[in-house]
C-alpha cells in the first residue's frame, strides 16, 4: 500500500536516508525501529511531503505520490500522527477533532467518527470542551492520534506515539495501536522503545543512520542479538 | 460644546474603524504569514485613488466604484504577494524591507500620476441626520456601519467556517495544520490579498469622506500597527477595539489639548496600557 524505493534524502550537506527501501502493505502492521537521528521522522515526513527525497519514488495505493504536495497526499488516505504531538493548543479538543475532518468532503458530517474515537478515548470524551495545551502528554497523545483517526486514514503513519509518556500510558497507546490493526488498519509505527513497536508489528525494519541494517518478522527479530543488546536492555 | 465632543466621537469612531480594518489586516497578515506588512497604508490609498477614478473620472455610481476599487487594490495585493511577499514568509526583517520598499514605488507612482494636490470626490450622500440637536452627517454614518458589518463578518467567518478555523489551526500549529490537509500556501496568499482588499475598501470609503493625497497611507498604517499592537496582536475584535479607541482618544484629545500633537495622544495611550498590560489588551484571545 505504502512503497519508498529506494529513497535518499538530505538535510544540506547531511545524507539522512540512503536509498531507504521500506514497504507496508495493505492491513498490516509494520515498525520503524531506530535511535535517535536514525532517520525515523525523516522517512514519515517525506511521506508526507514534509521533507522532499533527493532521489527515489513513493508509492501509495499504486499511484507515484512522490511529487504531489501534502495537502493532496492527505486527500489519498495518508494521514500522520506527528512527533510531539502537535494539538492546536488553543483549541477544543472537539475543534482539534474538526481539524483533523478537515480534509474530507463529507466533513460536515464528522459527528460519527467524533463517536467513534470518543468511544476509543473516554478521556477524551470527559474533556471535549478542553483546551488541548491544559491537557497531559499523554491525553494529547491520545487527542493526536484521535485527530488522525478523524481523517478516515487508509494508512496511518504514528511517529514515536510512545516517547517521553508514563509506562502505563504506554501501554495503552500500545493497546490502541494494536486494536486499530485487528480492525484492518494499515499502520507505519516509528518507534524508539523496541519492546512495544515489536509488540504492535508483525514486521518490522530496524533503522540505523538513515540505513535499514536489519528487517524481518518481529518474532525472529526478537531473538537477534542486536535488538536484545541494542533496544531492549538486556 | 456637546455637539463639539459629539463631532470629535463621530469622527474618532470613523477614522477609529478605519485604523481598525487596516490592523485587522496587519493582524491577519502576521498571523498567517509571520510579517507586518506596512504597505497596507498604500493600499489603501490605491482604493482611495481607485474610487475617486471611477466616480469622478469614468463616471460609475460610487457603489460600483468602491467594488471595483476593491477588487483592483486585491488585484494589486495579489501581485505583490507572488511577485514580492511569497519570498518573504515568516521573514520579519524581509517583509519590513520589501513592504517599505513597496510603499516608496506606489507612492511615487501615485505622485507621478495624480500629483501631489489633494483630490475631493464630490459628494456621495450630502446631508444630515439631527439626532437630539446635534449634526451627524449622513455618509459618516454609513462608512462607520460599512466598516463595522465587514469586520464582525470577518470575525463571523473566522470563527465559524471550516476555512477560519484552519486559519486559527495554521496561526497556532502551521505544520500540523499542513497535515490536516490545509493548502497552506493558498490560505498565505488568500490572507494576504484580503488584508489588502480590507486596505482598498478602507480606502474607498475614506475617499468618499475627506480629501486624498499619495502620502495619507503612512498615517494609517501606523496607528493600525497601533492599534493592533494596543489589542494585542493576533485578536480581531480587538483590532477593531485597539483602532477606535486609538480614534476616539486622538479626537477627544484634540479638543483639550493643543491639536498640533493630536497623534502623541494615542501614541501616550498605547504605552500607558503597554505598561501594565505588555501583551496587550486582549492578548491571547481570538
Amino acid at each position: 500500500m505504502l512503497e519508498f524505493e529506494r529513497v535518499n534524502v538530505h538535510y544540506g550537506k547531511n545524507h539522512v536516508l540512503k536509498d531507504l527501501s521500506v514497504r507496508v502493505g495493505e492491513g498490516e502492521v509494520v515498525s520503524l525501529i531506530g535511535s535517535n537521528a536514525a532517520g525515523k521522522t525523516t522517512t514519515l515526513r517525506t511521506a508526507l511531503g514534509l521533507k522532499s527525497s533527493t532521489s527515489g519514488s513513493l508509492r501509495f495505493a499504486g499511484e507515484d505520490i512522490t511529487r504531489l504536495a501534502t495537502h493532496q497526499r492527505v486527500n489519498r488516505g495518508l494521514v500522520l500522527v506527528p512527533e510531539g504531538r502537535q494539538a492546536f493548543v488553543k483549541f477544543t479538543v472537539i475543534e482539534n477533532l474538526l481539524m483533523g475532518a478537515y480534509h474530507r468532503a463529507d466533513r460536515d458530517q464528522a459527528q460519527k467518527e467524533i463517536d467513534i474515537v470518543f468511544d476509543m478515548f473516554p478521556r477524551l470524551r470527559e474533556r471535549r470542551a478542553q483546551k488541548a495545551g491544559s491537557m497531559s502528554g499523554g491525553e494529547q497523545q491520545m487527542l493526536a492520534i484521535a485527530r488522525g483517526l478523524m481523517a478516515k486514514p487508509k494508512c496511518l503513519l504514528l511517529d514515536e506515539p510512545t516517547l517521553g509518556l508514563a509506562p502505563i500510558i504506554v501501554e495503552e497507546i500500545a493497546h490502541t495501536v494494536r486494536r486499530l490493526a485487528a480492525a484492518g488498519m494499515t499502520i507505519l509505527l516509528a518507534e524508539q522503545n523496541a519492546a512495544v513497536a515489536l509488540a504492535c508489528a508483525a514486521r518490522a525494519y530496524v533503522l540505523e543512520s538513515g540505513n535499514i541494517s536489519l528487517q524481518g518478522e518481529s518474532d525472529e527479530l526478537r531473538k537477534t542479538d542486536a535488538i536484545k543488546s541494542l533496544y531492549l536492555g538486556n | 460644546m456637546g455637539q463639539l465632543i459629539v463631532g470629535q466621537l463621530l469622527n474618532g469612531a470613523i477614522v477609529g474603524t478605519l485604523y481598525g480594518i487596516i490592523a485587522l489586516g496587519v493582524t491577519l497578515t502576521f498571523g498567517i504569514t509571520g510579517i507586518v506588512n506596512f504597505a497596507l497604508g498604500a493600499f489603501m490609498m490605491l482604493g482611495c485613488y481607485m474610487a475617486w477614478y471611477l466616480t469622478d473620472g469614468v463616471g460609475m455610481p460610487y457603489p460600483v466604484a468602491v467594488v471595483g476599487a476593491v477588487a483592483i487594490t486585491s488585484l494589486a495585493g495579489l501581485v505583490a504577494d507572488q511577485t514580492l511577499f511569497r519570498f518573504t514568509r515568516n521573514n520579519l526583517v524581509n517583509g519590513l524591507l520589501v513592504s517599505i520598499g513597496l510603499i516608496a514605488v506606489m507612492e511615487g507612482a501615485a505622485l507621478l500620476i495624480w500629483t501631489s494636490t489633494p483630490k475631493n470626490m464630490e459628494y456621495v450622500w450630502p446631508g444630515v441626520f439631527m439626532v437630539a440637536g446635534l449634526v451627524v452627517p449622513k455618509m459618516k454614518l454609513l462608512v462607520v456601519a460599512l466598516l463595522l458589518a465587514v469586520i464582525l463578518a470577518t470575525y463571523a467567518a473566522l470563527t465559524r467556517t471550516w476555512i477560519g478555523r484552519a486559519a486559527y489551526a495554521y496561526a497556532q500549529n502551521p505544520e500540523a495544520a499542513e497535515l490536516m490537509g490545509v493548502r497552506t500556501k493558498l490560505l498565505q496568499s488568500g490572507v494576504v490579498v484580503y488584508s489588502t482588499g480590507l486596505a482598498g475598501l478602507g480606502g474607498a470609503l475614506y475617499a468618499s469622506l475627506y480629501s486624498i493625497d499619495p502620502t495619507l497611507g503612512a498615517v494609517y498604517i501606523l496607528k493600525a500597527v497601533e492599534a493592533a499592537i494596543l489589542a494585542g496582536i493576533g485578536s480581531v475584535m480587538g483590532s477593531l477595539f485597539g483602532g477606535v479607541l486609538l480614534g476616539v482618544t486622538e479626537g477627544v484629545g484634540s479638543i483639550y489639548l493643543p491639536i498640533a500633537f493630536r497623534d502623541a495622544y494615542g501614541l501616550v495611550f498605547l504605552v500607558a496600557i503597554l505598561l501594565f498590560k505588555p501583551a496587550g489588551l486582549f492578548a491571547g484571545r481570538k
